[in-house]
């Protein structure tokens, strides 16, 4: 064999192999000078398996707030909702029964919009219009289950939705799009107590959530949202704050909600 | 002939073994970088099995160091007089989130006269961003994401920002009645940013000679809520575990009738007032060899991120001593709140002198507002009138410090909330008192000279 020609290819080989080999050292040797940086927690994700869409990095605004439980403001308009309805109330959750059947059509795209107009609907919902469509938290309601569920988050303050079970609304239909029922919670009398200029942003609330250990290896990340959770009840006012809400989808195709508080980054349980 | 052989002997031998010793060499390189990637693996795999709360859970800090070394006030300078506004602290981040992207030039610096200092802070059609007190220059141009060629150890308390996005952009120094000058080359107008609909009060500014600083009057009476708040106490595992951080290091515990007296193995020292929950942490092996403002202010935030105390409405508050002494405040409604641990001058405050570094704090804050439809309100005085009450009292005008609007903490009954009572707030021979008391101290004698 032409000894010439072989080193000229194990030169190219090197060559390629060397620079290769000088990027990974550049990027491994920039995180060990400081492993806490968000450039090495962003490596360290990848190197887990863990995807991610890309993440902003921009600090949001929000704010702190309270609402009474407004079962009783529910309680006192049943009088508008049709007689099609058998409502019943369990602490604070409005169940409503269809008395005859409701068809949301046949494909989820139609479910979607027909179940979007019938919670406008003030006969069939009481302050329907104050709920919006929830696409994710819809899919996830959804997983594992033989019919299908569309989840409504009631409006809060500026663009961020409540994410809290105390003003949701949901309906559950059987897998031909039949509604079985719908359950609403409801929150009145909303207050802004105080504004809060920088949250933290949906990276920094990831990485948090990420060494919390919440985030498996391999996970895939299917959705984020910021919104208002219930952070605790005092003198009968819950007091709602801004928090990251992730949902997390492990490799044996089980999700998991992940929800940090995005004024200082702690985990909420 | 003989030097002709000699070079064609050599250009033979480099054309045979040339290549091998390329060859060579790039693999001794590979087989290099390999070694030194597998170092910087297990390097940073050390470091993250590092024992240590901070190491195990570092949940990086909620607060950069820029909104930590946060603006006090917002004044808009129109034609013909000044406003304060009221909720200024979410405007501010999008006045500051639009400069980053304007392009400016390097800064000149003049020093001026108090007089031409203060007409310069009031050239119509600018808005001005106001410190508590002087922030590094390396901190404000890391803020304003620009390199405008300012010392890092500069000492501001003022950005005016033009409203047009072009003309001067401005850094005050007010002790050295410095100003740095920028021109803004390209940069988007902030004028949209400003709703008509903000609260605002008209201010104007006053040079103080004794303080050396500008401070800014109220014109009108001010209308405050008080406000009610949940206490937010920090727990004693997670005081000791920030101050004594690693699995390794337990400390001995003393106690008297008044304190509880930690000491750690790794020159720490905590000592925990029984009464109040007052907090000293002290650093026996602190070593900061800049005795710089911006040092210091960078020093400070890590400590005080260590010791978990960066609460999200935790911000800069005043400095002493070329920043060698930094205080800290909780602000709600952009307003600092003073007797956070039973006494009016009680703050988050770090001193460093030499070697040691001592860190007072205090294990209780106020975060969460509570809703309380029986708030009542407070009309302070104007800035004027609250001069007045002092100058009657016997205190020279010149005399006061400094002066600001602020809430004093009331424990409730049950020690459960904290009533935010609004007042007056002046700094006196260096100490922080309210309006009222000190008219109640009576008359001193004049101390401006």
């Amino acid at each position: 064999m032409n000894l010439h020609k072989t080193l000229w290819t194990f030169m190219w080989v090197f060559l390629i192999l060397d620079l290769v080999l000088a990027v990974q050292w550049l990027s491994v040797w920039h995180t060990v000078e400081d492993p806490g940086s968000t450039a090495n927690m962003r490596q360290e994700i990848q190197m887990d398996g863990i995807k991610t869409k890309k993440l902003a990095e921009t600090s949001p605004e929000g704010k702190y707030l309270a609402a009474r439980d407004g079962t009783d403001y529910l309680r006192s308009h049943l009088g508008q909702l049709k007689e099609r309805w058998q409502v019943d109330f369990d602490n604070h959750l409005l169940t409503a029964n269809p008395k005859e059947t409701i068809n949301l059509g046949s494909s989820t795209q139609s479910a979607i919009k027909i179940g979007k107009r019938l919670v406008k609907q003030s006969s069939d919902v009481i302050e329907g219009d104050r709920y919006q469509f929830d696409q994710a938290a819809s899919q996830q309601a959804s997983e594992g289950k033989s019919g299908h569920v569309l989840v409504f988050n009631q409006a809060a303050v500026g663009r961020l939705p409540f994410v809290s079970s105390r003003a949701q609304l949901q309906v559950i239909c059987d897998q031909d799009f039949r509604v079985i029922r719908y359950t609403q919670t409801y929150v009145s009398d909303i207050q802004v107590l105080r504004d809060v200029p920088v949250l933290i942003s949906e990276e920094r609330a990831f990485i948090n959530a990420y060494q919390y250990n919440e985030v498996p290896n391999n996970a895939q990340l299917t959705w984020s949202k910021l919104g208002y959770s219930t952070l605790m009840t005092v003198d009968g006012n819950e007091i709602f704050i801004p928090t990251w809400t992730f949902t997390v989808k492990n490799v044996a195709g089980e999700s998991s909600t992940i929800r940090i508080n995005a004024l200082n980054g702690a985990l909420l349980q | 002939m003989s030097k002709a052989l000699n070079k064609h002997r050599k250009k033979f031998t480099l054309r045979k073994w040339g290549l091998a010793i390329v060859v060579a060499g790039l693999v001794l390189i590979s087989l290099a970088l390999s070694v030194m990637i597998w170092l910087s693996v297990g390097k940073n795999t050390g470091a993250r099995n590092t024992a240590g709360v901070k190491q195990d859970k570092q949940l990086v800090s909620a607060k950069a160091i820029e909104n930590l070394y946060d603006f006090s006030q917002v004044v808009m300078q129109d034609d013909d007089h000044a406003r304060a506004i009221r909720d200024y602290r979410g405007l501010s981040n999008r006045l500051i989130k639009r400069v980053t992207h304007w392009r400016v030039r390097t800064a000149s610096v003049k020093e001026v006269s108090a007089n031409a200092y203060v007409k310069a802070l009031e050239k119509p059609g600018n808005v001005v961003l106001i410190y508590p007190d002087h922030v590094a220059g390396e901190i404000v141009q890391k803020r304003l994401n620009q390199v405008m060629g300012l010392p890092s150890a500069a000492k501001i308390d003022r950005i005016q920002l033009p409203l047009k996005g072009r003309g001067q952009l401005r850094l005050f120094d007010d002790v050295n009645r410095k100003i740095y000058q920028s021109e803004v080359i390209k940069g988007q107008a902030l004028a949209s940013l400003m709703s008509d609909k903000e609260a605002t009060t008209p201010v104007h500014y006053q040079w103080f000679a004794k303080s050396k600083r500008v401070q800014t009057v109220y014109e009108n009476p001010l209308k405050m809520h008080k406000k009610n708040y949940l206490i937010n106490t920090l727990s004693m595992d997670t005081v000791l575990a920030s101050a004594f951080p690693g699995r390794d290091i337990s400390p001995t515990i003393r106690e008297n009738d008044d304190q509880t007296i930690y000491t750690g193995q790794n020159a720490r020292q905590l000592i925990v007032d029984k009464k109040t929950d007052a907090i000293q942490y002290i650093n026996f092996d602190h070593d900061i060899k800049q005795k710089r403002l911006d040092f210091q202010q960078n020093k400070a935030y890590e400590t005080l991120d260590t010791l978990q105390q960066m609460n999200e409405n935790l911000y800069y508050f005043d400095e002493a001593d070329r920043g060698q002494q930094l205080g800290y405040r909780l602000y709600v409604n952009g307003l600092p709140v003073f007797n956070q641990a039973g006494s009016i001058g009680a703050l988050s405050q770090v001193k460093s002198t030499g070697h040691r570094q001592v860190v007072t704090y205090a294990r209780r804050s106020v975060t969460v507002p509570l809703p309380d439809a029986r708030e009542g309100v407070v009309t302070l005085p104007d800035s004027n009138k609250a001069y007045q009450v002092l100058t009657k009292a016997g205190y020279q005008k010149d005399a006061i410090q400094n002066m600001t609007p602020g809430y004093v903490w009331v424990d409730s009954n049950d020690g459960q909330y904290a009533s935010l009572q609004p007042t007056w707030f002046i700094k006196y021979q260096d100490q922080w008192a309210t309006l009222a008391d000190l008219k109640k101290q009576g008359h001193h004698k004049e101390d401006a000279k």
